[in-house]
């Protein structure tokens, strides 16, 4: 075990991972120019850390890549489908409500003529008063 | 920067970000490079953090799809690095969870399970170092393999294992300490002789 007694032993690791303030920097590699067991320490940080390097790059299985591009690439045609569904449906709405309108337009125009039927009393006789009704009993040979 | 770290934070950081603006602006293959870019180091992080080549694969898609949905979201505070790993981290944890929740636990290491998910590329000497890592890292306390991994597989710094893992930085080093002597004892063949 690469343990010692050391007072500075706990502060290696953060010397060799540049985790230390400046001046207790300058402390540390002060004492392990004079410390044989602090130095011997730095190299197996050191050696360590060049064991994960070589170690830490493993290729990653191609089949996930593969996959993942393939998602990434149907993620980009659902976006489109999906701003396509949009705008299919802004223009349903759209339509759906000139339908209405045109449809609520034409039933006003024919107004008149409904009002001229509930305009008829009971017995079949219109209203002579009415001015209107009076021009179109006119027009048509009404009496 | 420690002896033996490859990267070059400044210049790749840049980099990753421009990348990370091109994806939030629907660009695919900018994302796929962040992609190509960090992979590796992160399926290395879940193998050593499961043990387990299938887990592995499982956590990393997860990631991957995760960071992919998430994009729009990263606002450039942390790393990309960090912000990938971070997701890795909570997928780890959400499958670790599961495991238990569905009681297939995993007893010890399973050697060749491993090997499955480690690279058939690069010298013998290069393999066999994987394979010895990677056993030996499954021997360790948890707790010391999720530090020691952060630390050494994806280079980050204290303050950042510290606030992923919910720690405060005395602990993450003291982890990190009792860790390394684990590591150095179990790979001494690999380590200067002694001259004490």
């Amino acid at each position: 075990m690469n343990t010692f007694s050391c007072e500075f032993s706990q502060r290696l690791g953060a010397l060799h991972y540049c985790e230390v303030p400046a001046p207790e920097r300058k402390v540390l590699e002060a004492h392990i120019g004079l410390c044989p067991a602090c130095a011997q320490q730095m190299e197996q940080l050191k050696a360590l850390t060049q064991l994960f390097t070589t170690s830490r790059t493993a290729a990653v299985p191609q089949i996930i890549l593969h996959r993942f591009a393939r998602e990434v690439a149907w993620a980009g045609v659902l976006k489109l489908a999906r701003a396509l569904s949009c705008a299919a449906a802004a223009v349903l709405v759209v339509s759906t409500g000139w339908i209405w309108y045109t449809e609520s337009a034409d039933s006003q125009s024919s107004v008149p003529t409904a009002s001229l039927a509930l305009r008829t009393d009971s017995s079949g006789s219109s209203d002579s008063n009415d001015p209107v009704v009076q021009a179109l009993m006119k027009e048509y040979g009404r009496d | 920067m420690i002896e033996g770290e490859n990267e070059t934070p400044n210049e790749s950081q840049e980099t990753d970000l421009e990348l990370v603006a091109q994806a939030q602006r629907g660009n695919s293959a900018a994302f796929m490079e962040i992609v190509n870019r960090h992979t590796s180091k992160m399926f290395y992080l879940a193998l050593s953090l499961t043990g387990n080549a299938s887990d592995a694969e499982d956590i990393l898609q997860e990631t991957l799809l995760g960071a992919f949905e998430g994009i729009q979201g990263f606002e450039g505070r942390a790393s990309v690095k960090t912000w990938l790993t971070r997701i890795l981290m909570n997928q780890v944890a959400r499958h670790r969870r599961y495991r238990e929740v569905r009681s297939i636990v995993q007893i010890g290491p399973k050697s060749e399970e491993i090997l499955k998910g480690i690279a058939h590329s690069g010298s013998a000497n290069d393999m066999d170092i994987r394979m010895d890592v990677l056993n030996v890292l499954q021997t360790l306390p948890l707790e010391y393999r999720t530090v020691i991994a952060m630390r050494e597989i994806q280079g980050l710094a204290y303050g950042e294992i510290a606030e992923m893992l919910g720690l405060p930085v005395g602990t993450v080093e003291s982890r990190l300490f009792r860790a390394r002597q684990q590591l150095q004892e179990l790979l001494r063949d690999y380590f200067p002789k002694d001259r004490r």
